[in-house]
């Protein structure tokens, strides 16, 4: 490098190369500002200071010097791999390639630039250049690992055998020297585990005990050996390895799994017969006692044991988890108190748990319903006991104090899950009161006033978790997807920003993501998901450091292997798949509702409004933009924290649009950015029906846009066709499958007769297929009430169909779903039943009554959630909380507040306003406790007025003055509704200003 | 002239004291004292509040906590300790006086919002000799 130069400026050069790989930057700067004194047109030295000035985000400028370079010295390799370095930089794989090659036509032998190709997952020219990289220097090890890695990538296997036996024939027999016996052994294993893949079971094998000596890591040994018995069907062999391996780790569940498979004990669906339950119970029951400290042992059986076995084997596992009596002894710390609270073994015994109720269900021994039946009496049963004697059934001993309170722990979990909120509510609230100490239990308090329906009190407690320990990131992020869900995106903003400082932000940004694009922040939501898109990028670029790292020669081959296997299924990981669902959902409802008329319609309303309320709007308004200017600066303090921490040296362009609202008017009208995500879902998790669904939803709404060109239209029908067709592969009885089935068919045949050829072609198809259905959609839709008459979700998008089919049956379709009944199932007859009716479905179903069927009184006949009510009962502050935000402008929640006052007496639940001040402890002088004097005062002037039956008149004056902001969705208030008591719709317009 | 404790990180707070104690893993109570000066010029220790969850109560946790502090002013040779107690907590009172604590005094309307509003004064002094236990 730097031939060319005399002497002292060749010197210079190194030290430019020397300060770019070692960061400093500032000296290599001055070393090429001094070569290019004397020599202003010297190639190399103008691309290696462009290369510098990139790692100084000097964008530009870096590229204007490494072309200028790379044009006045076009034979150099150094320019062309710099080039090729800025390519990547930017992540312009393709470009980057491109100059790589460049550079190896003119050095063919350069090692540097031909560790390129691997990273760029140019497989063809990742094994040409590590052949290249051997033949150059076949004593190295590393070459050889190398080009085995590159072949095994290019998925030929046996070559990269030959290649490594080729290697082991160089070496001698006593080989590995002690300081690389663990180097060698690794490529033994990878070795081994290539002969496994290509499937020469026998020939790994042999090889194993040839070279067991040699092979360092004895777990991988025999992990390896264990699953190789197991494929070659040598059982005994199996099993006395994967005993051998109990001994080692005996909480491992894979290894108890592969003794099943030995012992011929193992079926995938976990359907044992009868006969072989017994001989496994056995086979646990020794296992237990050979290993008493293994929880794994103790806590498998629960997955197939049958009835009182069940209860008896959760009632002894259960146990030592809920006591768990350590005395950690003092944290002594002078000066100021100090509070640690880990997350103990304790809170995760319920999703320990849950999942058992499924797979015993899955097994046919009996049913969730039973299962979870058992659990509860299980659990009462230690709680009466833990009441009134401090002991469990059965003992004498004193259980400590924590047991209670962890048995009550769970039993609010069970009952939040079985959807009985209000005993939830009860027993989580007797646990806070017992040890108020406890974070999980605030956290767990504030999810289940969520399920219940109120965000604003679940935010709260999410939020006093929060800031019991303000060092833990997940109770950080889990407080902001309240906060979110609540509407309080200010507040929300502030406190994300805590702990976003780095680029690493995964599981905090989809948190943030899934919230936004539930609540339609769309602006936020976009470009939060850009955002996301963005860190799997980044995820990337990670594994290029890693990939120089494994080949360095820290014989890593495998544990290489794996992550490249991981990295190709990144994107059928299932956060990516909630993400990417969740931004096309996105971009549908930018399509349906496009921002610009939203605005639009604001400023018509704020023209309708009097003064007083306009004033309310302004304020929240300046709320908003506030939280926008925020959200810019904390924007660019991540790009500055990213840039001084100098751990990324590409700087990153800054979010310039925070808000998304460009890309809103870019992708306003298309649907691209949709499309993308989609293919993205469609190749790698074609398995989930959310994705057909998906592709259903997107397509029907490109079709109405491509109705005049009948070739693309009759391709696109297709495609939508083969969608449904997978939904209904996947599960015939969803009942988004069915209302999908029917619109599809019910649109076609709408239609008039196919007139082009590619036309008929698609007609016939779906001719054939229509054959199959019944014998019109009207009696496939009867058809499919009848399957599933006690479902509500089901009978809801029955009842939408027909109405869709026959307009006509409006009345006919309401009575459906009035009809529905929630059916109390009873369980145990002591403490209630479970209601088989979610909230979700109910707002659903709202929404749908109101929506589509626009009929406003049935929605308002619509009650669902008892539960809602008994939830307000217990926890009036709520209510007075959501009051008394509405007059807070910072928290963007555009609710009227004299509306939001009229609220209680609407829906005829007893809360009485006035009783707020007392209940939030605010002073009464303070401005918030006048609102709330005066509007009690005002609300009993006009009580007796609102009943239910004139609902539908105050309906119509709400409408009058409000409504029409896109801020809160109707499922929001609705929810808000539903929680201060019996479900009200009209009144959920007049929430809206 | 005793120093305050060896193990004070900050020289602002250097004269308060708080120790917290978990019950597997839970936080369940707590001491928090301070060094105060006597006109003499020596050292006691007030102790400021003492308290553990009820339901973690009887298991000896105030009696750790409580030794806790007792056992480093022994160390520091301080030779007075004292603090406050409503006048009608005689669990209270009776826990101290196993300590070796005595009634010293009556302060009438101590507390601002709370029944009966005086309290004791309850202190314990020990010989200078350093104890060892």
């Amino acid at each position: 490098m730097g031939t060319s130069l005399p002497n002292k400026e060749s010197n210079l050069f190194k030290v430019i190369v020397k300060s770019y790989e070692t960061k400093q930057y500032k000296k290599g700067l001055k070393a090429a500002d001094a070569i290019l004194k004397k020599f202003p047109d010297h190639g190399e030295t103008l691309a290696m200071k462009g290369l510098t000035l990139n790692c100084m985000d000097r964008k530009s400028e870096a590229y204007e010097l490494v072309k200028r370079g790379l044009k006045n010295d076009l034979k150099s390799h150094v320019c062309w791999h710099v080039y090729g370095l800025l390519y990547r930089s930017d992540r312009e794989y393709r470009e980057a390639i491109k100059c790589y090659r460049n550079a190896l036509k003119i050095d063919p032998d350069n090692i540097e630039i031909l560790k390129g190709p691997a990273q760029m997952r140019d497989l063809t020219g990742f094994v040409e250049t590590r052949q290249q990289l051997l033949t150059l220097k076949p004593n190295h090890r590393t070459n050889w690992i190398g080009f085995a890695v590159a072949n095994h990538l290019n998925s030929n296997c046996s070559k990269s055998i030959e290649i490594l036996e080729a290697y082991e024939g160089t070496l001698e027999d006593d080989y590995p020297p002690d300081n690389e016996r663990y180097e060698h052994g690794e490529m033994l294993l990878y070795k081994i585990s290539l002969l496994e893949e290509c499937g020469l079971l026998d020939r790994a094998l042999e090889e194993m005990h040839k070279k067991e000596a040699k092979i360092v890591d004895k777990l991988a040994f025999k992990e390896q050996m264990a699953s190789i018995s197991v494929k070659l069907g040598h059982l005994e062999e199996g099993e006395k390895m994967y005993r051998s391996l109990l001994v080692m780790n005996s909480d491992n569940y894979k290894y108890f799994v592969g003794l099943q498979k030995c012992v011929g004990l193992y079926s995938e669906n976990g359907n044992i017969h009868q006969m072989k339950l017994l001989s496994l119970e056995a086979l646990y029951k020794s296992l237990r006692s050979q290993y008493t400290w293994s929880s794994a042992a103790k806590r498998i059986p629960l997955d197939f044991l049958p009835g009182e076995k069940f209860r008896e084997a959760a009632d002894n596992y259960v146990r030592p988890l809920l006591t768990k009596n350590m005395f950690s002894y003092f944290t002594t710390w002078p000066s100021f108190f100090f509070f640690v609270c880990f997350h103990s073994g304790v809170p995760s015994l319920f999703s320990d748990l849950s999942p058992c109720m499924t797979t015993l269900a899955r097994s046919g021994n009996f049913s969730i319903l039973t299962a979870t039946n058992i659990l509860e009496q299980l659990f009462l049963h230690l709680e009466s006991s833990l009441r009134s004697t401090g002991s469990f059934p059965g003992r004498t001993e004193k259980e400590p104090p924590s047991t209670l309170m962890w048995t009550l722990f769970y039993l609010a979990q069970h009952y939040d899950s079985r959807g009985q909120h209000d005993i939830a509510l009860a027993k989580i609230d007797e646990a806070i009161e017992h040890t108020p100490t406890v974070i999980d239990l605030y956290s767990t308090k504030g999810r289940i006033l969520e399920r219940a329906g109120d965000f604003v009190a679940a935010a709260a407690f999410a939020d006093e978790a929060r800031t019991m320990d303000l060092a833990d990131r997940y109770l950080n992020s889990e407080c902001v997807r309240h906060m979110l869900q609540a509407d309080q995106v200010a507040l929300a903003e502030k406190t994300a920003v805590l702990f976003t400082k780095d680029g690493e932000q995964h599981n905090n940004l989809l948190t943030i993501c899934n919230a936004c694009g539930m609540f339609c922040y769309l602006w936020n939501a976009c470009s939060c998901r850009l955002s996301f898109e963005k860190h799997y990028l980044d995820m990337t670029e990670d594994q290029f450091d890693f990939h120089s790292y494994c080949l360095r020669g820290k014989w890593l081959s495998r544990a290489y292997v794996s992550m490249l296997k991981f990295q190709d299924k990144l994107h059928s990981h299932a956060y990516f798949q909630k993400a990417a669902a969740g931004a096309i959902r996105c971009y549908m409802k930018l399509h349906d509702s496009p921002l610009k008329s939203a605005t639009e319609e604001e400023e018509n309303e704020m023209s309708k409004l009097d003064p007083s309320q306009k004033g309310n709007l302004d304020r929240s308004r300046k709320g908003r933009s506030s939280c926008q200017k925020e959200a810019e600066e904390k924007n660019g303090d991540v790009s500055s924290t990213m840039s001084k921490s100098g751990k990324r040296q590409n700087a990153r362009p800054v979010d310039l649009d925070p808000h998304g609202e460009k890309l809103l008017q870019v992708s306003w009208g298309s649907t691209f950015g949709a499309t993308k995500y989609l293919k993205l879902l469609q190749s790698n998790s074609s398995e989930s029906l959310e994705t057909h669904i998906l592709s259903f939803e997107l397509n029907m709404r490109k079709q109405k846009t491509l109705l005049a060109f009948p070739v693309f239209w009759s391709l696109l029908i297709y495609i939508i066709f083969q969608a449904v067709k997978q939904m209904l592969k996947l599960d015939e009885n969803n009942p988004d499958c069915h209302r999908c089935l029917i619109k599809f068919f019910h649109k076609i045949s709408n239609f008039s007769t196919p007139v082009t050829d590619s036309e008929k072609l698609v007609w016939n198809v779906l001719d054939a297929e229509r054959q199959n259905i019944k014998n019109s959609l009207a009696e496939a839709n009867e058809y499919f009430i009848e399957q599933n008459r006690d479902s509500l979700a089901h009978r809801a998008a029955a009842a939408e169909m027909l109405y869709v089919l026959e307009p006509g049956k409006k009345a006919e379709a309401i009575e459906i779903i009035e009809d529905s009944t929630n059916d109390l199932a009873q369980s145990n007859g002591a403490l209630g039943s479970v209601r088989k009716w979610k909230l979700d479905d109910c707002i659903a179903v709202h929404k749908l009554l109101e929506t589509v069927f626009i009929d406003l009184d049935a929605a308002s006949r619509w009650k669902c959630c008892e539960d809602a009510e008994k939830v307000r009962s217990q926890q009036p502050k709520c209510l007075c909380v959501l009051i008394k935000e509405s007059t807070d402008p910072s928290l963007a929640l555009p609710i009227n507040t004299t509306l939001a006052l009229h609220l209680p007496k609407a829906c005829n639940s007893d809360a009485k306003v006035s009783d707020c001040p007392s209940i939030l402890k605010l002073s009464p002088d303070s401005p918030d406790a006048k609102i709330f004097r005066e509007a009690g005062g005002d609300a009993s002037t006009t009580t007796n007025t609102n009943t239910n039956t004139s609902t539908p008149s105050s309906s119509s004056a709400a409408t009058n003055n409000s409504s029409g902001s896109k801020m809160i969705p109707a499922n929001i208030a609705a929810r808000l509704l539903s929680f201060v008591g019996s479900v009200c719709s009209s009144v959920h317009v007049k929430l809206l200003v | 002239m005793p120093s305050p404790p060896a193990t004070s990180p900050s020289s602002k707070r250097r004269n308060l004291f708080a120790v917290a104690a978990y019950y597997s893993d839970i936080c369940v109570g707590s001491i928090a004292c301070r060094l105060e000066k006597n006109e003499g010029g020596s050292i006691r220790v007030y102790i400021m509040t003492l308290g553990v969850l009820a339901p973690y109560r009887g298991l000896g946790i105030g009696s750790k906590l409580l030794n806790h502090v007792l056992d480093l002013s022994a160390k520091q040779n301080i030779s007075e300790i004292y603090l406050h107690v409503q006048t009608n907590n005689d669990d209270a009172i009776t826990f101290y006086k196993k300590f070796g604590f005595e009634i010293t005094d009556t302060i009438q309307n101590y507390y601002a919002n709370i029944t009966p509003p005086d309290c004791f004064v309850l202190s314990k002094f020990t010989t200078q000799a350093p104890q060892k236990k």
